[in-house]
Order: structure tokens, then C-alpha cells, then sequence
């Protein structure tokens, strides 16, 4: 049986590698005593998976994790994590997939994220948004990789972005197709709205992962599969 | 500040034990002297973890040393060093705990005391300053780190340390300052107070002298054994780190001590006499702690887990938990039908590599050592393995032992090559393509406290030599290509048995190194022996007198006002018996009178003949 978990990653935990959180989560499970699908062979593993990691040092509100189960536990499964977690690492909500459900991995292609000054210093963001952002033309930048360098229009990568409650509210696009980090997206428009822009001056804190496209629209992973 | 792995110096890990700040609460600081993954992976600190803070009245924390990204930052900003658990200095703690694994962590202890902003002498310190004690392996010998240190324990944690906190609780609530406490403490049984001794020494590093200052101090320090191992408290719920640390594992310490008493090997003589755990409550500790950590993977710890009497249904227990998804890692058994057998259930035979440590190449070699295997039990084993499927094969060598001639070095590479031709015995059809084999030599010390003590170092070069000579050798043979020799440098090799082996001048070196900038040593990276050859040179100490000279018999030794059970006159009868290649029996086929049985318990006890 096919398992979709949404959790948050906050406070010190945001110190947590990716791997390192792999290995907390098999923990956990083991913990709760829940009766989680292996792999075969000589070192059978659980099956889980990840819908998209989460950088070092960001905090997340909405991180997804899929997990195959025998069968389900008889407490509440949310609540019988929650008990073997940390703090910082909380289990929001646990839903069931159907048994063809494709992998939150594959399946991500955008991400919200919320955007605030440490200070709470405010800028005029709506203007600035409007005029360097849905007015201009374009917003080009550059993604390095190991291999190559390409060049993005962020005009086309970038979904949403507003100014909601004093904090910038940004939908781009993520994923194993086209993945932009926001860093990536703020420090060219920061650039280019002539905000002087300290990566430390910032928090980012991812809200949810989704699904979808432009046209048919995005919904969040979880509401793929049925309440438990 | 960017620096590596934050997940070092956060402290909330699971299990980790929180406690509100009480008065009068002491506050115990256990520190590993080295970085995270490698002191979070050391057994003995969780058990002090959970036998300091079972106690209502004690809260023990963690410390380890900074990797040198954050220990830069802490220095030039002077940001003391904190425990993890309350991220609050150290110096605020009542004892600074620090253990002692190996020599080549000394500067470290240092960099924790300056860190930590407490002086690095104990004689500077004060009454506002933590109580530092050391405990581990290298105590001992402590007394190249006895200027460094208020007192240390020697022996067991698990018998001493209630009294000592009892006292110092006493002469808290009494208003009595740190000396008082001192000279009290130095009544416990395992409690050395190095101030309260007074050693003489000759300007080549020979101690002439060692005498208590006053009269109520005991002559020597009794190390304090545990006698029933069923009955002290295990950490059955150990700390999980979010780090892959190098232990990310339950482990599951079976027994202490080693029935046999290989003569290179200090840890098989000071932890004597042997004592088990039984089974049933070996079942249990292992239950709990997988339920507790939710750690996917156990093993065992022992000096010679071979030797466990349960072993067999201590292991067919853990073979049930594979059902649960749990990997059993197996520590390196004497390889026989039933150990390969196990493998053969838990690992992939054909990825798996074998496991022997004849530690000497001839049989003559390997009598002076006393390492009671003969060629062929290896040959037979490694036969076994290769015909139940495995084709990979690790030997482990020492080079440079007492005596060792190039006949000696020669037949280690000799042995691998009859271990290929064993291999290669078999039909064509039933081997799996080539067989590995590697060959890895480290370079003997001889350590305080082993029928080697007496025994002297090479220099560098000829260490050399010797690695060169296996080489050569090698290459003379037919399976030179299914053979693979590793070999390390030997510019720590020296430096290691200096510090084993010194006395309390040392500590001068060891000061003048550090102001040098050495740290984590143990760190090939991080390792300059430039450093410490100047510093050698700065204070004068006569490595040839320390290590390269065959001590004499009646010498004294800096660590000899220690009783650790097993006597000097014992260790000198081994010294002569390797002399003339005669063997020991181990402690099960017969007792030889080594002295552990004065703690009255273990494998002293047990029916066997006497002499
Ligand atoms: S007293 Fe005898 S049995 Fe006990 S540890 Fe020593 S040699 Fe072994």
C-alpha cells in the first residue's frame, strides 16, 4: 500500500542533510514499529522516496515523503510518528495513494515558497514586482552546472509571484524537469529592482510541492491520494 | 559562516537526555576529543552518558572537539566552547570529562582546554575552573598528559564513579575548595591525582623516581573492574545521531577482555581478566536498543568475539531479526564452518572479503607474539571460504615486532601467495574468477603495560625498509597479481610510541607541538610532522632514549605506580618466554598466573587447570 506524507523541516532541523534526513525518516519508521516494504536482497532497504530535497539551512512547511507499507498501523499513523520524531521534523498529514500512483519524485513540477526579510524591513514589493517583473519582458538567468551553463527566462518559469502580508509569495517552477531554486530567481530580480540583496538577510521557507502545468493549473501532491 | 556538517554542534539528537537547570545539579562535561562522527561512534561515552545521568543529582552532557572550520571562528571570536546539549560552555560545568583513546589526540585535549577558556595546566586552575579528568585506554600511561589534567580514572567507569560524585557533592555543600576535594578523591579506588605524586626524572626521559606527597595518598592506583557484567547498567537507548557517524549502528558490547594474551597487545592484558555477558541478557539489551533507536543495523563488540561461549545462539537471535529488516554486521570471526556459514546468511558472498589477522607472517614470529595460530588453520579456513564461494581476502601484518628478521618479513607475503594457491586448487568451474587477496602492515609500538613494554621502536627508515622488503618480495611471486599490499606511513608510528612510552616531561612537547598549531593529529590531512619534529627538537626530547633502546628489566617505568591486575612480574616471564619463541595458553586451556585474578571474577573462575 502506497503512503503519501506531508511534513514540516524547521528550526534546527534545517541543518539536516538530505541523506542524513533519508536515514532519520527509516528510523522513525522503525521506531513506530510500522510495517514498511523492503527491497530484496542481501541488504534490503525500505522503500521511500522523497518528492524533491530540500536545501541545507531552508526551513519547509511542505515536504513530501511516499512510503510503501504492508499494512497500516492501528494507532492514527500521524499521530504514532509524531511521537517517535523530533522537534522540528512534524508529520501534517498522511493520505493513501492508489496502487498506480506515480512517485512524488516524478511528479513534482512547481513549488511555493514565502519570502521574508529577517529585519522585516518592507519594500514598495508591489510596484517593484509589477514594474521589474510581469512588465518586463524578460528576466534572464543563468543556471550553472557541473556540465553546462544555460540560459532561463524566469518570465516563463515562474508561475506566481506577489506580495501577500508583508512576505513575497513566489510559484516556480521545480522538479527533475525544469528546477529553479528561488535563490536563483531573487538575487536576478533583486538585481534588477536595485535591492541590495544579502542571501543571509533572507529567510526562504518552502510551503508546499505541486503538480500540474500552466494551462490545466497545479495542485498540491497530497491531493492525489484519499484521507485515511 | 559557513561551516561543514552544522548536525555536529546542535545537540537534539533522539534520546539525547535534557535536564532542567536545578541548583546544585552538577553538571558533567563528557568530551571526545575529536570530531563528532568518531566520538559519537565510542561505546564507553554512552555508557557514561547513561550511568552519569541516571543520577537525579548529575546531568551529563556531550562534547567533542570543533573540526578546525569552527574552531578558527571560536578563537577569533573567543566564543567558548559549549556542551551540546544546553549550548552553554564548558567551563560552567563542574568536570570536564575527557577520554583518552589514543596518542595521537593529545593536542586535541589541549585545543578543548583553550576552546573551552579553562587553563591548560591544572595547577593554574581555580575553583571557578570544571575538575578535568581523564579516563580511556591511554590512561594508561597518563603522565605525559598529568600536568594537563586534575585527576584521571583508571579502569571501569561503572564501579567508581558514584562515590567520586558523592564526594564531590559532600565537599560542595561543605564549601571546600578543589584541592581539598582532590586529595579526598585520591582515596577512591581508580582515582589518580597526578599532583599529589612527585616523579623524578633523568634528562634522557628515564624516570629515576616516583613517591606519593603525603602520607594518607595510596602508593599505587588500583584500576577498578567491574565484576559481573550482567548487572551494570547498559545504554539502552543510545543517542541517534542525524549524521552518518561511524558507528551508525546498536552495538552490542558482549564481553570485556581477551582470553588470550597476544604480547603486542595492550588492550588484551588490561582488560583481564575476560568477562561475559550471558545471552538472555544480551537478547534483551539488543531488543531494547533497536526499539529505541530505530537503527537498522547491530553488531558486536568484543576484543575476540570468536572467543563469546553464547556466540552461537547469540547470533542465531540476531539472525531472527533480518526478518525485520535489519542488517547484522558482523565483527571479524575466527573463520570456521559455523562463522562462514553466518556470513553466508547476512552478507553477499560475493562482495564480501574475509577477514584473517595472522599479525606476524612465520610461525616463529607469530610464537614470540604469541598470536596462537598456525598456517595451517589460516590455509584450511581461507579454503573453506573460497570453496563456499568467497574470493576475497584481507591479512593483517604487523611489521617491526621484537626480533623480526627478513625471513619473517618475507613470509608475509609468502602466506598471501600460499592463501592464492589454495584458491586457485579449485576447479575452474565451481571460482568465482580471480581472488583478491590483500596484505596490510601497520607498524608495531610497543605499549606500557605488555610483555612488549621492554621492547625498542625502529627508526622511520627502516620501517620503510621493512614495507619495501614485503614489496620486493612480493614481486618474486606467481599470484603477484591476485595480491595487493597496503601499507601506511610511519612518520606517526615514532611519534606514537613517544608518547605511549614517555613521562611527564612529555607534556612539554606535547605543549610546544600544539603552539606549533599540530591538531587532529590523528587527521592524515591535518597531520604535520614537521610540527612535531621541531618541537622535539625545542624541548629536547630524547626519542633514542624513549623508543629506540631496549629498556632493561629492573627499569621503572612512569606507569608503573599503577596496579592494573596483571603484574610486571608476569608481563617480564612473557618478555622472556617471546625471547626464546615459547607460547602461552590462553586463559580458557589453562591460567597462568597473570594476576586479574585478584578482581575475583570472569574466566579466572571458571573450572580449568592451574599451574
Ligand atoms: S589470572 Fe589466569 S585466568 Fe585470570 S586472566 Fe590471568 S591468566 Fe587468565
Amino acid at each position: 500500500m502506497k503512503l503519501r506524507l506531508a511534513f514540516e523541516k524547521t528550526g534546527e532541523m534545517k541543518y539536516i542533510g538530505h541523506l542524513d534526513l533519508r536515514r532519520f525518516f527509516q528510523k522513525v519508521f522503525r521506531r513506530s514499529g510500522v510495517d514498511m516494504r523492503y527491497s530484496e536482497g542481501y541488504s534490503p532497504h525500505m522503500l521511500l522516496s522523497f518528492a524533491m530535497p530540500l536545501s541545507v539551512g531552508m526551513e519547509s512547511v511542505g515536504e513530501i515523503l511516499d512510503l510503501e507499507v504492508n499494512s497500516l498501523p492501528d494507532e492514527e499513523i500521524t499521530a504514532l510518528l509524531n511521537r517517535n520524531s523530533v522537534q522540528g521534523i512534524r508529520i501534517r498529514e498522511a493520505v493513501k495513494l492508489p496502487d498506480n500512483a506515480k512517485n512524488a519524485m516524478s511528479l513534482v513540477s512547481a513549488a511555493d515558497y514565502r519570502i521574508r526579510r529577517k529585519s522585516g524591513q518592507r519594500e514598495p514589493w508591489q510596484d517593484l514586482i509589477r514594474t521589474f517583473f510581469w512588465e518586463a519582458e524578460e528576466l534572464l538567468v543563468t543556471k550553472k552546472t557541473k556540465k553546462s551553463e544555460t540560459v532561463l527566462n524566469m518570465k516563463d518559469l515562474v508561475y506566481s509571484f506577489c506580495e501577500d502580508r508583508g512576505e513575497l509569495a513566489l510559484r516556480i517552477s521545480s522538479g527533475s524537469e525544469k528546477n529553479v531554486k528561488p535563490e536563483l530567481f531573487l538575487t536576478a530580480f533583486f538585481e534588477r529592482a536595485g535591492i541590495s540583496c544579502f542571501p543571509a538577510e533572507w529567510r526562504i521557507l518552502r510551503e508546499s510541492l505541486l503538480t500540474g502545468n500552466r494551462e490545466k493549473g497545479f495542485v498540491s501532491l497530497l491531493s492525489l491520494g484519499e484521507p485515511l | 559562516m559557513a561551516i561543514d556538517h552544522p548536525a555536529r554542534y546542535l545537540g537534539n539528537e533522539l534520546n539525547t537526555v535534557i535536564k532542567s537547570e536545578a541548583e546544585n545539579l552538577i553538571r558533567f562535561a563528557m568530551c571526545f576529543p575529536d570530531v563528532y562522527e568518531i566520538g559519537m561512534s565510542h561505546l564507553g561515552i554512552q555508557i557514561l552518558y547513561e550511568l552519569f545521568n541516571r543520577r537525579a543529582d548529575t546531568w551529563c552532557e556531550r562534547v567533542y572537539a570543533p573540526w578546525p572550520d569552527l574552531g578558527e571562528i571560536m578563537k577569533e571570536r573567543g566564543i567558548p566552547l559549549f556542551t551540546l546539549e544546553s549550548q552553554r560552555p564548558v567551563r560552567d560545568a563542574d568536570f570536564l570529562g575527557i577520554t583518552l583513546q589514543y596518542e595521537m589526540c593529545y593536542t586535541n585535549v589541549l585545543l578543548v582546554l583553550e576552546l573551552s577558556q579553562i587553563p591548560l595546566f591544572s595547577r593554574d586552575r581555580t575553583d571557578e575552573d570544571p575538575i578535568v579528568i581523564g579516563g580511556g585506554p591511554c590512561t594508561y600511561n597518563p603522565e605525559p598528559l598529568a600536568a594537563f589534567f586534575d585527576c584521571f580514572y583508571i579502569g571501569e567507569g561503572e564501579v567508581s564513579y558514584d562515590a567520586f560524585l558523592e564526594l564531590y557533592k559532600t565537599c560542595r555543600a561543605a564549601g571546600e575548595d578543589r584541592r581539598t576535594f582532590l586529595r579526598k578523591a585520591a582515596g577512591i579506588p581508580g582515582i589518580y591525582v597526578p599532583s599529589l605524586y612527585e616523579a623524578e626524572y633523568a634528562k634522557d626521559g628515564r624516570l629515576l623516581s616516583f613517591q606519593k606527597k603525603y602520607p594518607e595518598v595510596p602508593d599505587r592506583v588500583e584500576r577498578v573492574v567491574v565484576t559481573e557484567l550482567n548487572e551494570v547498567p547498559y545504554p539502552t537507548k543510545p543517542i541517534v545521531p542525524f549524521l552518518q557517524v561511524t558507528q551508525d549502528r546498536v552495538v552490542l558490547e558482549v564481553m570485556r577482555g581477551c582470553i588470550r594474551g597476544c604480547r603486542f597487545y595492550q588492550a588484551g592484558m588490561v582488560y583481564r581478566p575476560t568477562r561475559e555477558r550471558n545471552v538472555e541478557c544480551l537478547k534483551r539489551l539488543s531488543d531494547e536498543m533497536l526499539e529505541s533507536s530505530g537503527h537498522e543495523e547491530i553488531s558486536l563488540s568484543s576484543l575476540s568475539t570468536s572467543d563469546y561461549t553464547g556466540l552461537e545462539p547469540l547470533l542465531n537471535h540476531m539472525l531472527d531479526y533480518r526478518e525485520k529488516g535489519i542488517n547484522i554486521s558482523l565483527p571479524s570471526l575466527r573463520i570456521d564452518a559455523f562463522s562462514l556459514d553466518t556470513m553466508s546468511k547476512v552478507q553477499d558472498v560475493k562482495k564480501s572479503s574475509l577477514t584473517f589477522a595472522p599479525e606476524a607472517g612465520s610461525q616463529r614470529m607469530r610464537d614470540v607474539i604469541n598470536k596462537n595460530l598456525t598456517e595451517e588453520v589460516i590455509i584450511n579456513g581461507a579454503s573453506l571460504a573460497f570453496q563456499g564461494g568467497w574470493n576475497k581476502v584481507k591479512l593483517y601484518f604487523m611489521l617491526g615486532l621484537p626480533g623480526e628478521e627478513e625471513e619473517d618479513i618475507r613470509a608475509i607475503p609468502a602466506l598471501a601467495e600460499k592463501i592464492a594457491e589454495a584458491y586457485y586448487e579449485i576447479p575452474k568451474e565451481s571460482r568465482n574468477g580471480k581472488c583478491q587477496i590483500t596484505i596490510s602492515t601497520s607498524f608495531f609500538v610497543p605499549k606500557p603495560f605488555t610483555p612488549f613494554q621492554w621492547a625498542h621502536m625502529l627508526m622511520a627508515e627502516e620501517y620503510v625498509n621493512r614495507a619495501h622488503m614485503v614489496i620486493a618480495a612480493l614481486k618474486t611471486q606467481l599470484n603477484q597479481k591476485s595480491i595487493r599490499y597496503i601499507w601506511h606511513e610511519p612518520k606517526e608510528t615514532v611519534l606514537e610510541g613517544l608518547l605511549a612510552r614517555g613521562g611527564r616531561p612529555l607534556s612539554e612537547l606535547i605543549l610546544e607541538a600544539y603552539r606549533r598549531g599540530a591538531v587532529f593529529d590523528a587527521w592524515t590531512e591535518w597531520f604535520d610532522p614537521l610540527k612535531w619534529e621541531a618541537a622535539i627538537e625545542e624541548t629536547g626530547t630524547d626519542v633514542e632514549s624513549l623508543c629506540m633502546r631496549t629498556r632493561d628489566e629492573d627499569e621503572l617505568f612512569p606507569w608503573d605506580f599503577l596496579d592494573i591486575g596483571v603484574t610486571k612480574e608476569f608481563l617480564l616471564r612473557e618478555w622472556k618466554k617471546s625471547r626464546e619463541g615459547k607460547t602461552t595458553p590462553n586463559c580458557r586451556e589453562q591460567c597462568s598466573g597473570c594476576g586479574a585474578s585478584k578482581f575475583k571474577g570472569g574466566v579466572c573462575f571458571e573450572a580449568k587447570a592451574r599451574i
